[in-house]
């Protein structure tokens, strides 16, 4: 045996050796760096997760003059909003809760803790939501009717708000320390909310009209719940049960919680949140080792892949159905490259066209995405070291531009009826 | 409470369970840092950067199982970027050791120590991150190449490259005599 076969077989040790592992003297300046830097909103993928690591800042009050003036205008301002909502509200159609809708506001909310809207083409904004507290996380019910949006603080106990849609009406409909996920359920009265209960997510349903919660009784681990379009059903997302997980499973779970959840017939390395088609009969989402995309139809079976994976020169990963369900868009890792660096990709859902490569070459993290309602645009958000903006692309074409307004802090587009 | 628990508690701001979280990870993370780059005062930015991004984007952590490696990740990453900012070529230092090796055969643990120190100064960097992340830290070649942001192949063939090399330092050195030869020359 040689000098260096016997180093091998010891190599860990050896390098114990070398460099011994101790905590650091400058592991307090980490803390407090980190205590100072704000943290990123959490993942917005088809805006269902809310913002949750937004630090107060307080909004200094500033010096009203000509204050009855004002007072009065405002007061009357608001009878004149008021009625019109009250009218705009008795006669409006709806858009159906999945599938195309036309393009209403869009809203983001800005680093100062406010909701507001934005017109896409100026930038130009219009206060919905505001005041003092920290607000984020905003996301549109299907109907386009009513929003839901964190207002928190730096503790870790959350409040989940809903207001109209023009920003009337705002009020807590929940406050806990764990929740981590939010769905509005089809008829805009209800939603399905995912939270860690005994160290374990938890499904449950919220009644928004009177405040009652139905937790789901299912021996699953939930990470995230998606309602299944045109069933009464969701698609629950639960951690595997290795030690330590590794994968995910998804399971078709009846709304009200009865029944036995059937498990999808889905690749054994799944991972993270899956994508629903508009029409929810296909479910994708992507795998690791190799890292590609997989649609399965969620009652007949028939999953496969429809990308390359790592070991073939991408890493496919995070796909959102287009809302006609004919596309998914996807971040698309270039493996090859130096640094490594991910591209948008729009790929047809039966992945037998080529991809459309869409945006800037970005390093991680990649970006968070949206399709307009009307499924014509994609609203996509960089937030990494290299690129901090927020882009439009045409979804036919892959071209696009830089918009004139940041969404970091969440966004969410209004579905109207066409 | 467990670490999943630490992470979603971080995930939603708690920067105490964060503090935990990196207290655990810290040393080790650092340690290897310090191999890779070979000079405590990279090491140190490469750490503090990794440690910095992770609190930042711990939210987006889709799955909190996964956080050690997603941090281990990080940190890699920023040893890499400190590199690339680096024009200059790392300062090779005298690593930190430990003070009491808990194997019986110090001489043979401080001998090969050494060579396996003179073998690691010897490759490059890139090199010298693949062998750490697998051999220290323990990472899949997958992960390695996710980390180092290379194909899979790469790190395959880097590794294989890196301990081809090794080897011949380590049994060269091994084999050498005490006493430096004079007059030859280096091919």
């Amino acid at each position: 045996m040689t000098a260096f076969d016997r180093i091998e077989r010891r190599m860990p040790e050896v390098f114990d050796d070398l460099a011994a592992a101790r905590v650091p003297d400058y592991f307090d300046d980490i803390l407090r760096q980190t205590a100072r830097t704000r943290q990123r909103p959490a993942w917005s993928t088809l805006e269902r997760w809310l913002p949750m690591g937004v630090i107060a800042r307080p909004v200094p009050l500033r010096p009203i003059p000509w204050r009855a003036i004002v007072i009065a205008a405002v007061v009357i301002s608001l009878v004149v909003i008021a009625a019109l909502a009250y009218v705009g509200s008795r006669q409006r159609r709806v858009p159906p809760p999945f599938g195309l809708a036309a393009n209403g506001a869009l809203v983001i909310a800005t680093a100062d803790g406010d909701i507001v809207t934005v017109d896409p083409a100026t930038g130009k904004t219009t206060p919905l939501i505001g005041g003092p507290t920290i607000d984020g996380g905003p996301y549109f019910s299907n109907d386009g009717l009513r929003l839901v949006f964190d207002r928190g603080a730096t503790d870790t106990t959350k409040a989940l708000w809903i207001a109209n849609a023009d920003g009337t009406d705002a009020r807590e409909i929940t406050r806990e320390p764990n929740i981590f996920g939010f769905e509005w359920l089809p008829d805009g009265n209800r939603a399905a909310i995912v939270a860690t209960v005994a160290g374990k997510g938890e499904l449950s349903t919220l009644d928004l009209t009177n405040g009652t919660r139905t937790q789901l009784p299912l021996d699953l681990d939930v990470r995230s719940a998606s309602w299944r379009p045109n069933h009464e059903q969701f698609i629950v997302t639960a951690a595997g049960t290795d030690t330590p997980v590794t994968h995910v499973t998804f399971w078709v779970v009846d709304s009200d919680g009865s029944g036995t959840p059937r498990k999808i017939d889905a690749a054994p390395n799944a991972i993270n949140d899956p994508t629903i088609s508009s029409d929810g009969r296909l479910l994708a989402y992507s795998t690791w080792d190799p890292a590609r995309i997989h649609v399965v139809d969620i009652d007949a079976g028939d999953d496969h892949p429809i990308t390359t994976g790592n070991d073939e020169g991408s890493v496919w990963q995070s796909p959102h159905f287009s809302p006609d369900g004919a596309h998914i868009v996807v971040n698309r890792f270039l493996v090859g490259g130096d640094p490594i660096i991910a591209r948008l990709n729009i790929i047809p859902a039966d992945g037998r066209e080529a991809p459309i490569m869409v945006g800037p070459a970005s390093e991680n993290p990649q970006p968070d995405v949206q399709f307009s309602p009307d499924g014509t645009s994609l609203l996509a958000t960089y937030s990494n070291p290299k690129i901090n903006k927020t882009y439009l692309f045409d979804t036919a074409t892959g071209s696009g531009h830089e918009v004139p307004f940041l969404a970091i802090n969440g966004s969410s587009w209004q579905r109207t009826a066409p | 409470m467990n670490q999943r628990e630490l992470v979603e508690r971080a995930q939603r701001g708690d920067h105490d369970a964060f503090a935990l979280l990196a207290g655990a990870s810290i040393a080790r993370l650092d340690a290897a840092a310090r191999l890779i780059l070979r000079d405590h005062d990279l090491a140190r930015d490469a750490v503090q950067e990794g440690f910095v991004r992770a609190w930042r984007n711990l939210p987006t952590l889709r799955d909190p199982d996964r956080f050690d490696a997603w941090l281990r990740s990080l940190v890699s990453r920023s040893c890499i970027d400190v590199l690339r900012r680096r024009s200059r070529r790392p300062i090779e230092v005298e690593l930190m050791t430990s003070d009491s090796p808990a194997i019986a055969d110090m001489a043979s643990v401080i001998a090969d120590r050494d060579l396996l120190d003179q073998a690691l100064r010897r490759l490059a960097p890139e090199q010298r991150a693949v062998v750490i992340l697998h051999y220290y830290l323990g990472m899949p070649l997958p992960d390695v190449a996710a980390a180092l942001e290379i194909p899979l192949g790469t790190a395959k063939s880097r590794l294989h490259r890196s301990l081809a090399q090794m080897r011949a330092a380590i049994d060269g050195e091994a084999a050498a005599p005490s006493v430096p030869a004079v007059g030859g020359q280096i091919a």
